[in-house]
């Protein structure tokens, strides 16, 4: 009878073990969170649309598949939202849009496991313009050293250190008004999310020079 | 054998028991770490890599897309401002100011998150820019199935209705203040029958 009871109680700081440990585990091995959803709406570096998930009404086609793809719960409509993954395994990783956008923007840039790692909007941007040179700390220092210093004076461009080796990034464009929607469009097509070649990185900014 | 059947039985009740717990807590969690404002409640830590350790489980485990720390903050709320469950078949009225925001927008949601829609060319959504507003920057909001004259939120259906109220770029966001925050209240105007 003691051994039984010794059992259980072994079981029970066990089950507290456990309990610890498939919490902690969850953000790793989840197959459902944002990343793993992400990358089976697009190859990285694409640039993906986020889409409101849709009830009956309006858009009942959509009944009966819940979970069609791009759609995620809680996405502001007021918004055009967008995203997407990237690695800096192998070198720096350029965020850009070509053009400005007319209304509120606002980006984020979170690590797979969904943790929020940096945030920007518009008025924090240089000029406005969605720029930014993601990397690790030694990648930035690199590309900084081989970068011709002169055409550092018209450059949007802000340089974000952060430490991880994959991640994704989020844009919402506010769309208050329908007839700035095509506006707002234009903006989030120009979406570019492209690794930085350091070689022609170079290149370009000779031939600028 | 005794011995290995205790062993087992040890084991057997470690695995059932941590896994069952640790997914009931993930279930029943999401109260923890939020803060509540009248009928709003925000997730403010909710993405952060210093957020707790359930509420990083339960936002792995739903896959949503978190607000990021310094783009705004979302409130949520679930009832009026006597308790009740919000109604998708109700009318309710959003009165009173908000922290101030850039921009804010305002959104029915069923409770999985997904939106509600009305019909072609009524309001599903709105943002702070353009609402009307009183001589004093407040505002009131009708919602429910049926109009409403000034701000019009539509809704239609039936069942329970999710409120959300997102501020982005809003110094509310920076987590230290956001229970004394002031944020409008809701308050139930009768429901349609049918």
């Amino acid at each position: 009878m003691g051994k039984l009871l010794l059992a259980l109680a072994i079981g029970l700081v066990g089950a507290v073990l456990v309990h610890i440990a498939v919490i902690q585990a969850m953000p790793q091995v989840a197959s459902n969170n944002a990343w793993e959803r992400l990358s089976e709406l697009g190859k990285m570096y694409d640039v993906v649309r986020v889409q409101p998930l849709a009830t009956e009404g309006r858009s009942a086609a959509a009944a009966g598949t819940p979970l069609q793809q791009g759609t995620f719960a809680f996405v502001d409509p007021a918004f055009i939202t967008a995203s997407c993954r990237f690695s800096l395994a192998k070198g720096p990783v350029q965020l850009s849009a070509e053009q400005r956008s007319a209304t509120f923007w606002s980006a984020s840039i979170y690590d797979s496991q969904g943790d929020n790692l940096y945030s920007i909007n518009d008025r924090a941007a240089v000029d406005d313009t969605f720029d930014l040179l993601v990397g690790t700390r030694d990648e930035i220092i690199d590309l900084k050293a081989n970068s011709d210093p002169q055409s550092e004076a018209d450059d949007t461009t802000i340089p974000v250190e952060l430490d991880l080796g994959e991640g994704y990034m989020t844009i919402r464009a506010l769309v208050d008004e329908e007839s700035k929607r095509p506006e707002v469009d234009a903006f989030i097509r120009s979406l570019k999310c492209e690794p930085v070649d350091t070689d022609s990185a170079q290149a370009t900014t000779v031939r600028q020079g | 054998m005794r011995l290995t059947l205790l062993v087992a039985l040890a084991i057997a009740v470690a695995l059932s028991l941590g896994g069952w717990s640790a997914r009931w807590a993930v279930e029943q969690s999401a109260d923890v770490g939020t803060v509540t404002v009248g009928p709003w409640v925000a997730n403010p830590f909710a993405g952060a890599p210093d957020a707790d350790p359930y509420s990083r489980a339960r936002l792995a485990k739903v896959g949503n897309l978190t607000l990021g720390i310094g783009e705004g903050i979302l409130f949520r709320a679930e009832v009026d401002d006597s308790g009740r469950p919000l109604r998708r078949e109700c009318n309710y009225a959003i009165a009173g100011t908000t922290p101030p925001a850039r921009v804010f927008s305002l959104v029915p949601y069923t409770p999985n998150g997904a939106l509600i829609e009305p019909a072609v060319g009524r309001p599903g959504w709105l943002t702070s820019n353009n609402l009307m507003r009183h001589e004093d920057n407040s505002f009131r909001i009708g919602i429910g199935p049926q109009a409403h004259a000034g701000n019009w939120l539509a809704t239609s259906g039936h069942g329970p209705l999710i409120l959300a109220l997102a501020l982005y770029d809003t110094p509310a966001a920076a987590s230290s203040g956001v229970a004394s925050l002031v944020l409008p209240g809701i308050t139930l105007e009768g429901c349609s029958r049918g």
